[in-house]
C-alpha cells in the first residue's frame, strides 16, 4: 500500500519537487495537484506522500513552514530551496534521458 | 547561501533526533490537516458529514504507519549521511596507507598512554573513597608543634585524648579510631600471620561498611570484657577458611587465645585505605581502664565524619575553640590537648590517603598530557601534508560542485576516523598498561587497587578522541584559505605544493614539539639523577649477603620473658652456625623501613635550653648479639655489646652518631647514662655510624640500640638477619629449617633479601623515572619523525632552486649546509622552548627529587644535547639527499 506499483523508484521525488517547484503547497494540496495534472493516472496514496515529502525535507532540497490558509487555517507548507532546484534540474535531466532511451526501445520492439 | 543552507538541515536533522516531541506533534498536525481538507472535500461532493469523515480516513490509510515511515525517512536521512561520509573518508584514508598507519600509531599511543594514566591517577586522586559520605570525612591528628627539630606534626592520637575529642567535639557526627597491629590467626590447617586493625566499635557503622557474611562490628563488641569477636576479609576467608560458609559463630585462635567469627567483608572492603599490607581481618579495640588513663601512647589513628555543611575550615575553627576550653578546663596535664603545646588536627581523610603520592600523580600526568599533545602535533604536521599533496583534489571537488562546507564535513568526519581508528588501538593498549602498572604496582603508589578503565577513564578517552579528531578535521582548512578557485588550480599546475604559511605553520608545530620533548626528556634526567643519588646514599650498613625475615613469636607460648629471650639467643646462635652463614642476629625493626617512636627518654644531667633538643629519642631498638658486626655498622667511638653485657650485668647501650651530637655535642657520649622515665639508668658503652632507619630519603634520627640479652621485656617483633658468605638464598632453607626445629609452630613472614627491601624503597623514584624516561623517549622519537617530515619536504619543494644553485657553482657541501642549518634552526627554537617549559615543568618535580637542584645545568646541557644530537640525525638523510639533486633534472622538471 505503501509503495505505488506504478511508479518508479524516485519518480515521486521528481513529481513532488517538479509541483513544489511551481508553487509553495500543503500536503493535501499536492495529492490534489497530483491528481489533478495527470489526470488521476498517477495515483499517489497518502501513505507514500507524506514520508517522501520529509525524506525531501531532511535533504534540504524542500523547506517547511507553517501558514494560514485561504479558509483560515494553520497548514505545513512545502517549496522548493536553491539545492532542491539543482536536484530538479538533475533529476528532470536523468528522467529525460531514462524515459527517452526505454521509449526508443519500447518502439523499437514494436517495428 | 550555502552554508545557511547546510546549516538549516543540519539544525532540522538533529531536532528530529533531539526535539522528538514536538516534531510529532507536528506531525500529528499536518496528517490532521489533510484529513479534514479531505472531509471537506467529500462534503463538497455532497456526503454527509460523517461519512465524508470516514472516508477520508479510509482515502488517507492507516495513520500509524504513515507516521512509522515518515519517523523513519528522518533517522535514515542521518545514518544515510553518515554513512557516505565514512565510507568516502574511509577510502580517502585507504589511498595513502602509509599515513594513515602513520597517524594512527601516533594516536594510538597518544591515546593509549593518556588513558591508562588518566585512570590511574583518576583512582587515586579522583575517585572518592569507597565510604559512606566519605567526601566529609578527615582523620585527626595530634600536633606536638614545640618540640626541637621543627617540632612533630601528623601524629597519634592517644586513647584518652580521644575519648576527650569523642565526648566534647560537635563539628562531627561520628569519630572513631583504629590501630594496626600483627596477629596470629589459626587457619583450617597452619597458623598464619595476620595484619589486623583493631576499631573502636561505631567504626564499621560511620564507614557504611555492609557485611557479605555475618554482621560487622558493632559498639556492644568495644565494650570491655566484651567476649573476643573477629570479622574476616574477603580474602583471608578464601585463604585461610576456603570460602567456608558455615564460618559464621565458629571459633578460631586468634593470638593463642579464641575469638568468634561474626562476619565476613566483601571483597574489595579496605580500611582503612592507606596500609601498604592491606587488612586480613578486623578485631574491636577494648579500652581497658588502664588503658583510659595512658596519656603517653599516641597509638590510636582516628577519622571523623564532620557535620553536613562544615568545611574543614569551619571545622578546624571550632576545633582550635575546643582546644581552648581544653586549656581552660586546666586540663594543661603532661601531654594534655592544647591550643598551643599540642593541638589536634584535622586534615581531609582522602588528601592523607593519597599522601605523597599526589605530586608524583601530578607529574605523571602533566608529563603525559604533553606526549599527548606531542602525539597530536605529530598528527597534525602528517595532516598538513597530506593536505598539501590533496589541494588539487580540494580544488577539483570545489569546481565539480561540492560546498566548502561539505568538504569541511569531509574532513572532519576523516579526522574523527583516525581518531577512532586511534582509540580503538589506544584503548586495548591502555589496559594492558594499567593492568602491568596494577600487577607490578612497581610506584607502591595508594589506592591503586582501585584502578581500571572504567567509565570515565573511557569517557575521557573519548573526549580527547572526539577533540583531537574535531581539530584535526580543520588543519586542512588551514590553508585552504586560498579561497579562490583558479588560484587553487593554478598552483597544482606543477607539484602540488603548500603555502608560505602552511610551511611556516609546519615549522612552528615541529619547535613546538622539539620543545616538549626536551621539556619531558630533561623532567626524565632529573628524576634519573635523583634515583642515582638515591642509590649512593650511604646507608650506613652492608646489605650485601643479607636476608631477613620475620617471626611472630606473640601468644601464650612465649608469655615469661625468659623464654622469649632464650628464644633469640637460640636464633642467633643456631643460625650462625650454620654452613654458608657468616653470622646471624635478631633486632626487633629492621633498616631502612622503621616508624620512629619518639619515646620520651631520660638523659641524665640534662639541661633544657630554648631552641634545644628534648627529651626524647627517635628510634628504639632491641637487637641481638652480633647485630652490629652482622650488619656492618661502623663503630666510631667505645664498644660493641659482648660477654659484659649479659643478663644481670650492669646494663649497657649503644648510641647512634646523631644521639650523640643531638645530647652531647663536642663531647664523647661513652660513659653518660640514660632512661626510660622509671626505668633504671643505662651507660653509654658504644657510639656506631648512623644507620638509615626511616627511608632514604631523609637524615637518620637519634637512634639508641639496647642489648636483648639484658632486656627485661623483649619486643614480641621479631625479625632474623642472616649475613650469607655467597648468595643470600642458598641458605635460606637451611635457615628454615633451623627456625622450624627450635619451634614448628612459628610462622614464618616476609622472607627477602635486603636487596629486595632496598629496592623496594626505591620502587616509587624508579616507577617515576622508568615511566618519564619512556614518555620522553617516544617523545623523541616522534619529535624526530616530525622534523625529518618538515625538513625532508622542504628539501623536496626546493628542488628547483638547489639545481639552480648547484647550476650557478653551489658545491654539494654548501646545499647540505643549508639544509641542515634549516634543521638546527628549528631545533635550536625548540631547545630554548623547551629548556623555558623545563623550568616550569620543574616545579611540579620538585618535590620528587633528591639531592638534585630542579635547575641542575648538567641536566639541562645532557638532555639538549642528547635532543640536537638525534634531530641532527634526523636532518642528515634529508640534507644528503638535497646534495644529490642533478641540476639539469631538477629543471627541466619544472
Amino acid at each position: 500500500m505503501s509503495k505505488p506499483s506504478d511508479l518508479v523508484q524516485g519518480t515521486l521525488d521528481l513529481l513532488l519537487l517538479r509541483l513544489l517547484g511551481l508553487e509553495p503547497l500543503h500536503g493535501w494540496a499536492v495529492s490534489q495537484r497530483l491528481k489533478q495534472v495527470s489526470g488521476d493516472v498517477l495515483q499517489v496514496s497518502d501513505g507514500s506522500l507524506y514520508p517522501a515529502l520529509h525524506k525531501l525535507e531532511q535533504e534540504g532540497w524542500i523547506k517547511a513552514e507553517w501558514r494560514v490558509t485561504e479558509n483560515n487555517r494553520r497548514a505545513k507548507f512545502y517549496s522548493l530551496t536553491r539545492l532542491g532546484r539543482a536536484q530538479l534540474e538533475r533529476e528532470a535531466a536523468n528522467w529525460e534521458r531514462l524515459s527517452g532511451a526505454i521509449s526508443h526501445v519500447v518502439r523499437l520492439e514494436e517495428a | 547561501m550555502r552554508p545557511g543552507h547546510w546549516w538549516h538541515t543540519l539544525t532540522l536533522r538533529l531536532r528530529s533526533l533531539f526535539r522528538r516531541r514536538a516534531v510529532e506533534r507536528e506531525l500529528d498536525e499536518e496528517l490532521q490537516y489533510h484529513v479534514e481538507e479531505q472531509t471537506e472535500a467529500y462534503i463538497r461532493k455532497g456526503l454527509p458529514p460523517r461519512e465524508a469523515r470516514n472516508a477520508a480516513l479510509r482515502a488517507v490509510g492507516n495513520i500509524a504507519l504513515i507516521k512509522e515511515e515518515t519517523r523513519d525517512t528522518w533517522k535514515l536521512a542521518f545514518l544515510t549521511q553518515a554513512v557516505r561520509d565514512a565510507r568516502y573518508a574511509l577510502r580517502a584514508l585507504g589511498r595513502s596507507p602509509g599515513f594513515s598507519l602513520t597517524a594512527v600509531a601516533c594516536l594510538a599511543l597518544g591515546i593509549g598512554a593518556s588513558t591508562a594514566m588518566y585512570s590511574v591517577v583518576g583512582a587515586v586522586l579522583l575517585k572518592p573513597l569507597p565510604f559512606r559520605d566519605s567526601a566529609r570525612m578527615v582523620r585527626v591528628y595530634t600536633d606536638f608543634p614545640e618540640r626541637p627539630g621543627g617540632g612533630l606534626f601528623k601524629f597519634g592520637v592517644s586513647i584518652p585524648e580521644f575519648l576527650e575529642l569523642q565526648r566534647d567535639g560537635r563539628a562531627w557526627d561520628g569519630i572513631e579510631a583504629w590501630t594496626t597491629l600483627s596477629a596470629n590467626i589459626s587457619s583450617a590447617s597452619e597458623p598464619v600471620r595476620i595484619t589486623v586493625p583493631y576499631l573502636t566499635g561505631g567504626m564499621m557503622g560511620m564507614l557504611g561498611a555492609a557485611p557479605k557474611l555475618g554482621r560487622s562490628i558493632a559498639p556492644e563488641d568495644a565494650v570491655e570484657g566484651a567476649p573476643s569477636t573477629l570479622v574476616l576479609s574477603h580474602r583471608l576467608w578464601q585463604q585461610a577458611f576456603g570460602s567456608d560458609p558455615s564460618i559464621i559463630g565458629r571459633d578460631v585462635r586468634f593470638n593463642g587465645s579464641p575469638a568468634t567469627v561474626i562476619g565476613v567483608m566483601p571483597a574489595g572492603f579496605e580500611f582503612p585505605p592507606d596500609l601498604s599490607d592491606p587488612a586480613d581481618a578486623w578485631a574491636p579495640l577494648q579500652f581497658t581502664a588502664a588503658d583510659r588513663q595512658r596519656r603517653i601512647d599516641h597509638m590510636l589513628s582516628v577519622v571523623a565524619r564532620l557535620r553536613p555543611g562544615l568545611t574543614i575550615k569551619g571545622a578546624r575553627s571550632e576545633l582550635s575553640g575546643l582546644m581552648a576550653q581544653f586549656r581552660a578546663r586546666g586540663s594543661a596535664r603532661f601531654h594534655g590537648l592544647d591550643p598551643k603545646s599540642h593541638p589536634a588536627v584535622i586534615y581531609s581523610l582522602r588528601d592523607e590517603v593519597v599522601g605523597n603520592a599526589r605530586p608524583a600523580m601530578l607529574m605523571l600526568l602533566g608529563a603525559v598530557g604533553f606526549f599527548l599533545l606531542i602525539a597530536c602535533v605529530n598528527v597534525a604536521n602528517l595532516l598538513l601534508a597530506r593536505s598539501s599533496a590533496r589541494r588539487r583534489e580540494i580544488a577539483l571537488r570545489l569546481a565539480l560542485g561540492a560546498s566548502t562546507p561539505q568538504l569541511f564535513r569531509q574532513f572532519i568526519v576523516e579526522g574523527v576516523l583516525l581518531s577512532l581508528f586511534g582509540a580503538a588501538a589506544g584503548i586495548p593498549l591502555a589496559m594492558a598498561a594499567v593492568q602491568l602498572i596494577m600487577a607490578t604496582n612497581a610506584g607502591l603508589i595508594p589506592r591503586i587497587r582501585e584502578a581500571g578503565i572504567d567509565g570515565s577513564a573511557l569517557g575521557f578517552s573519548l573526549a580527547v578522541t572526539a577533540l583531537t579528531g574535531f581539530l584535526f578535521g580543520l588543519t586542512p582548512l588551514l590553508h585552504s584559505r586560498a579561497r579562490s578557485l583558479n588560484v587553487a588550480l593554478q598552483s597544482t599546475t606543477g607539484r602540488a605544493f603548500g603555502s608560505r604559511r602552511t610551511t611556516r605553520l609546519r615549522a612552528a608545530l615541529v619547535a613546538g614539539e622539539l620543545s616538549m620533548a626536551l621539556t619531558l626528556l630533561i623532567g626524565a634526567g632529573l628524576l634519573v639523577r635523583s634515583l642515582w643519588n638515591l642509590q649512593q646514599v650511604k646507608l650506613g650498613f652492608n646489605p650485601r649477603g643479607l636476608v631477613t625475615m620475620r617471626l611472630s613469636v606473640k601468644g601464650e607460648a612465649y608469655a615469661g620473658e625468659d623464654r622469649l629471650r632464650r628464644l633469640w639467643l637460640d636464633l642467633s646462635e643456631r643460625l650462625s652456625a650454620l654452613p654458608g652463614v657468616e653470622s646471624a642476629t635478631v633486632a626487633d625493626g629492621l633498616p631502612p623501613q622503621r616508624f620512629a617512636v619518639h619515646s620520651d627518654t631520660q638523659i641524665e644531667n640534662f639541661v633544657p635550653r630554648p631552641g634545644g633538643p628534648i627529651e626524647s629519642v627517635d628510634f628504639y631498638q632491641s637487637v641481638g648479639r652480633r647485630f652490629f658486626e652482622t650488619l656492618g655498622v661502623r663503630l666510631m667511638e667505645g664498644r660493641f655489646f659482648d660477654v659484659r653485657d649479659g643478663f644481670g650485668a650492669p646494663p649497657a647501650v649503644i648510641v647512634n652518631q646523631a644521639m650523640a651530637r643531638t645530647f652531647w655535642p663536642g663531647e664523647s657520649a661513652l660513659g653518660r647514662r640514660i632512661r626510660r622515665p622509671g626505668g633504671e639508668w643505662i651507660t653509654v658503652v658504644g657510639v656506631v655510624a648512623d644507620v638509615k632507619n626511616a627511608g632514604l630519603d631523609r637524615p637518620a634520627g637519634s637512634e639508641i640500640f639496647l642489648p636483648a640479652d639484658q632486656l627485661h621485656n623483649v619486643q614480641s617483633r621479631t625479625y632474623v638477619i642472616v649475613k650469607a658468605a655467597g648468595d643470600p638464598v642458598q641458605v635460606l632453607s637451611a635457615a628454615r629449617r633451623v627456625i622450624r626445629e627450635i619451634d614448628p609452630s612459628l610462622p614464618v613472614a616476609m622472607i627477602r633479601t635486603m636487596d629486595d627491601v632496598l629496592e623496594e624503597v626505591q620502587s616509587r623514584p624508579r616507577f617515576l623515572a622508568l615511566m618519564l624516561a619512556l614518555f620522553s623517549a617516544l617523545a623523541l622519537a616522534l619529535a624526530a619523525v616530525g622534523i625529518y617530515g618538515v625538513v625532508s619536504y622542504s628539501v623536496a619543494r626546493r628542488t628547483a632552486e638547489f639545481g639552480i644553485r648547484m647550476a650557478l657553482g653551489a658545491r654539494p657541501a654548501d646545499v647540505f649546509a643549508l639544509v641542515l642549518r634549516e634543521g638546527l634552526a628549528l631545533t635550536a627554537v625548540g631547545l630554548a622552548i623547551g629548556a623555558g617549559g623545563a623550568l616550569m615543568f620543574g616545579r611540579w618535580l620538585e618535590a620528587l627529587l633528591f639531592d638534585v637542584s630542579r635547575f641542575d645545568a648538567g641536566t639541562f646541557a645532557a638532555m639538549g644535547s642528547i635532543l640536537g644530537a638525534v634531530t641532527l640525525f634526523a636532518c642528515w638523510a634529508p640534507a644528503r639527499r638535497a646534495t644529490a639533486v642533478d641540476p639539469v633534472r631538477a629543471l627541466r622538471s619544472e
